[in-house]
């Protein structure tokens, strides 16, 4: 339960990984923490390329919170904080019930808060944290789920009709599954990322093996307020290849792009500054060697602000 | 711990697999029924779906499956076609990329039992008057992909001795493994299946079609090529990987004079005479007494290796092994036939490559990234770009270990374009290179007149991810009907949906309580059940793919040098 710490205090700038994802041709990056706790960091958003400074768009954006088994079975790599400490005598969670009373007394002790009670007992979360959560419960601060598995969406529009909090689920690999609930619900969804072998901490979580191509476009079908996201992933599964495959499920060439373009920047809430090519927008903009969404085609220059920050045109 | 635990549950779900394909293959009877079961798919060419029991029987693709399904399964009105697959195939209408040859907007290919006998623009080519005539307007006919090496095909991708050019993939083809089924819906219509680079000198390949149901219906060329590796063995250093290679051609060397001194004494008995000569001149004089049929295994496929009968496949996971496998193959003779596998580092060797001309096959993954260990900086390197601008002939694999798109060849191939590559050459190299390289360039690879017709028709240009691949023919007999791909349809499980919402709506418009109403609820009825079913079957799947990778990333770590 760390809401009050924020993603942006452990950016590493210097990583080549930014210059990877602005040479893909991305711009704006919402960096997320991982799913290693119950109610996580705040995300952090950024530009992909630039003088340090002037990355920052947000420094401290969504809390995330993570329903599912990551929380308490991941281990190894940038996982494992808990992992010498946590046994089932702790107040940690073990299980999917674990996580959900985690959430719920978190919200809990945030409604306490809020009324002006003093919190008691041997697990009184931290001042900053239940400010940080008075601020979700206000809707100043928006709340997003990740949740790979039916169940685990279920339990996400579960709690959050609970505590009545508005969310933006994650991942949602399985949302094939759960169509109508997340339509009923009014849940906009980020979606991805579209793999065949999961990889990384997908991997390691075993929570889905393959997400299923036709997902995407159910979705859609379905009237979901959707963007696409690659996550973690790079390069040939990057953000334009994602869009790539929802072309291949079967989504209209112009949509696809819509879905890594105009609707992420709506929902982090920039949608007046990016997201689209029009008059007053911020000038972030990529020229391509053909039409974006094609195998054959590349990003040529990627500019930000105005300013270039990758050019190939020499190079090819 | 996790891992060992991870691939022992893969391996279970596998066998689960195999359990319930050996309970169809109880049903096998003939396979020549699989031509006729197909057959019918073309004449009519509906690309409707349709999701009756029946039709998704129908619809397990997998050509094998077809026809050995029950006969009470089988009989629906539309497969009931008898009689053998039509002898004369036109694809009529479709734009052509021959691969050797411009391409054709709007062209016909004839094909006559199972080989090409006519290609050229519609209004050039006439058209047997008893052909079955198949139109393929709007979509694109290209030559069947292939594979340059797999060893996904194989049960176990290694075999555990470091000279073993005895063995033969023959033995270790699985032709129930889901890999095949992947290869017909990707495209690919030819296979070469070889041990992966986990040896020393390794067992003799086969090139294969992604159907049939024993190794030998699938063979479309045995004993095609032998793996060997510079790179170490699991176990082994260079120095040992390298005294092994050149210890194993010098004891040919002495197995040969051995051969020929005990030749040349056994004339002699036949004559009566007696020995009359040092053991040098004996052995000199008994070269040419030697028969193939005195070999023992190991030393014939030796021998025929030297000879050019089968190709070299040298395997070269870092750029220090690539010279030492230029000279291997030099000083032992089959340089000119050998073909030279290439790992992530290996091209750093390209003037080497270049020196000895030889084709290479670049690695599934076509970029080579790597930081420079005092600056940081992040250095990236399209590996076919290199190759083209040394002007070798090169063929790409697929990269199942990879993103999604990459596992598909044609994606392969569209990065070459997107990297600068001419179209043609990146065509050319999931095609005819690689069919050269197998020796097999003037029987598949382009569509050309008196190749095999082993044709592919997608619903769009190749290289545009986009496209799907609709038809495959193999041997002029219909493989492979995306309109009849059920597990591609559980994947995507779009049009079915969108087929029956357009039929409701259609229905409710015209408001007529006809017999499709009735059909419509059975229909919903039995795609609630294949749902539920499926559910668990799409995990099992995702599974057995990933336990594919696994098996194939095992042979990578053995062979490479990390």
């Amino acid at each position: 339960m760390v809401p009050h710490t924020l993603v942006i205090d452990t950016i590493r700038f210097g990583s080549p990984d930014w210059e990877r994802l602005a040479r893909g041709g991305v711009t704006t990056v919402f960096a997320s923490p991982d799913s290693a706790a119950v109610i996580g960091p705040r995300g952090a958003i950024l530009h992909t390329a630039g003088p340090w400074a002037g990355r920052i768009v947000s420094e401290a954006s969504d809390v995330k919170a993570t329903i599912g088994t990551d929380t308490y079975s991941q281990g190894g790599g940038n996982n494992s904080p808990y992992r010498n400490y946590v046994t089932n005598r702790t107040r940690r969670p073990n299980s999917r019930m674990g996580v959900a009373w985690v959430f719920r007394k978190a919200m809990y002790d945030t409604l306490r808060y809020r009324e002006g009670h003093e919190l008691e007992g041997t697990d009184v979360p931290d001042a900053p944290a239940m400010e940080v959560l008075s601020e979700v419960f206000a809707g100043q601060i928006p709340l997003r789920i990740q949740a790979r598995q039916q169940l685990d969406i279920a339990t996400a529009l579960r709690v959050s009709e609970e505590f009545g909090l508005p969310f933006t689920l994650l991942e949602a690999t399985e949302a094939y599954r759960c169509l109508d609930e997340l339509k009923a619900a009014n849940v906009p969804v980020i979606f991805g990322p579209i793999y065949t072998d999961p990889s990384g901490l997908r991997q390691r979580s075993s929570e889905t093996r393959e997400s299923r191509l036709g997902t995407i476009t159910e979705l859609l079908d379905a009237g979901i307020d959707t963007a696409l996201s690659a996550q973690d992933l790079r390069e040939e599964d990057g953000l334009i290849r994602q869009a790539m495959y929802a072309v291949r499920a079967g989504v209209e060439a112009e949509t696809a792009l819509r879905l890594v373009t105009e609707v992420p920047a709506r929902m982090l809430g920039l949608g007046d500054r990016l997201g689209t090519v029009e008059t007053g927008k911020q000038a972030d903009l990529v020229v391509w060697s053909g039409e974006p969404l094609e195998a054959t085609s590349k990003p040529l220059v990627v500019m930000i602000k105005g300013s270039v920050v990758v050019d190939e045109r020499a190079e090819g | 711990m996790l891992t060992t635990l991870m691939s022992l549950g893969r391996r279970l779900i596998e066998i689960r697999r195999f359990v319930v394909l050996s309970m169809f293959f109880r049903h096998v009877r003939v396979l020549p029924l699989l031509g006729a079961a197909l057959s019918d798919g073309s004449r009519g060419m509906r690309f409707r779906v349709r999701s009756t029991v029946g039709s998704m029987v129908a619809a397990v693709m997998a050509v094998g499956f077809v026809s050995f399904m029950p006969t009470g399964f089988a009989q629906q009105p539309e497969s009931a076609a008898s009689g053998p697959p039509p002898a004369k195939v036109a694809l009529t209408g479709g734009r052509i990329i021959p691969v050797v040859g411009p391409e054709i907007a709007t062209g016909t290919i004839v094909v006559e039992h199972g080989r090409i006998t006519a290609v050229g623009p519609t209004d050039e080519v006439k058209i047997p008057y008893d052909a079955m005539e198949v139109d393929v307007s709007g979509k694109v006919v290209m030559p069947g992909m292939i594979d340059p090496q797999s060893w996904r095909g194989l049960d176990v991708s290694n075999e555990n001795l470091p000279v073993a050019p005895f063995l033969d993939v023959y033995d270790a083809i699985d032709p129930s493994r889901l890999y095949f089924e992947d290869a017909l819906r990707d495209g690919v219509l030819a296979i070469h299946v070889i041990q992966a680079d986990n040896c020393v000198i390794g067992g003799l390949s086969r090139v294969v079609k992604p159907i049939g149901l024993t190794p030998d219906e699938m063979t479309i060329a045995a004993q095609n090529g032998i793996k060997m590796s510079i790179t170490p063995k699991r176990g082994f250093d260079r120095m040992r990987q390298l005294t092994t290679l050149r210890e194993t051609f010098a004891e040919l060397d002495w197995y040969l004079e051995q051969l020929a001194e005990q030749k040349y004494e056994e004339s002699l008995e036949e004559k009566e005479k007696k020995i009359d000569v040092g053991p040098a001149e004996a052995r000199e004089r008994g070269k040419d007494l030697i028969k193939d049929e005195d070999y023992d295994d190991k030393h014939a496929n030796l021998m025929r290796l030297r000879r050019g009968d089968f190709g070299a496949w040298i395997f070269c996971g870092a750029a220090m092994d690539v010279q030492p496998g230029i000279t291997l193959a030099t000083d032992e003779g089959f340089l000119d036939n050998a073909v030279f596998i290439l790992g992530a580092e290996a091209h750093k060797a390209v003037t080497q490559l270049k020196a000895a001309g030889r084709p290479v096959l670049l690695p599934g993954n076509l970029y080579y990234r790597e930081r420079d260990q005092l600056t940081g900086e992040l250095k990236e390197v399209f590996i076919p770009s290199e190759i083209h601008d040394a002007g070798l002939m090169f063929a790409l694999q697929p990269n199942p270990g990879g993103s999604l798109a990459e596992a598909y060849l044609n994606y392969q191939a569209a990065m070459c374009v997107r990297n600068g590559i001419p179209r043609q050459t990146a065509l050319e190299a999931i095609t005819i290179n690689p069919a050269t390289m197998m020796g097999v360039g003037d029987e598949l690879g382009s569509i050309e007149p008196g190749k095999i017709a082993n044709l592919v028709v997608m619903s769009g240009d190749p290289f545009d991810f986009e496209s799907w691949v609709e038809l495959c023919y193999i041997d002029g007999i219909l493989a492979y009907d995306r309109a009849r791909d059920y597990r591609l349809e559980k994947q995507l499980e779009l049009e079915a949906t969108r087929a029956e919402q357009a039929k409701a709506e259609e229905d409710a418009t015209k408001g007529k309580p006809d017999d499709d109403d009735g059909d419509d609820s059975a229909e919903e009825g039995d795609e609630a059940t294949s749902e539920g079913a499926s559910a668990e079957g799409s995990s099992e799947e995702g599974d057995g793919d990933g336990d594919g990778d696994g098996s194939g990333e095992s042979g990578d770590t053995g062979g490479g040098d990390q």
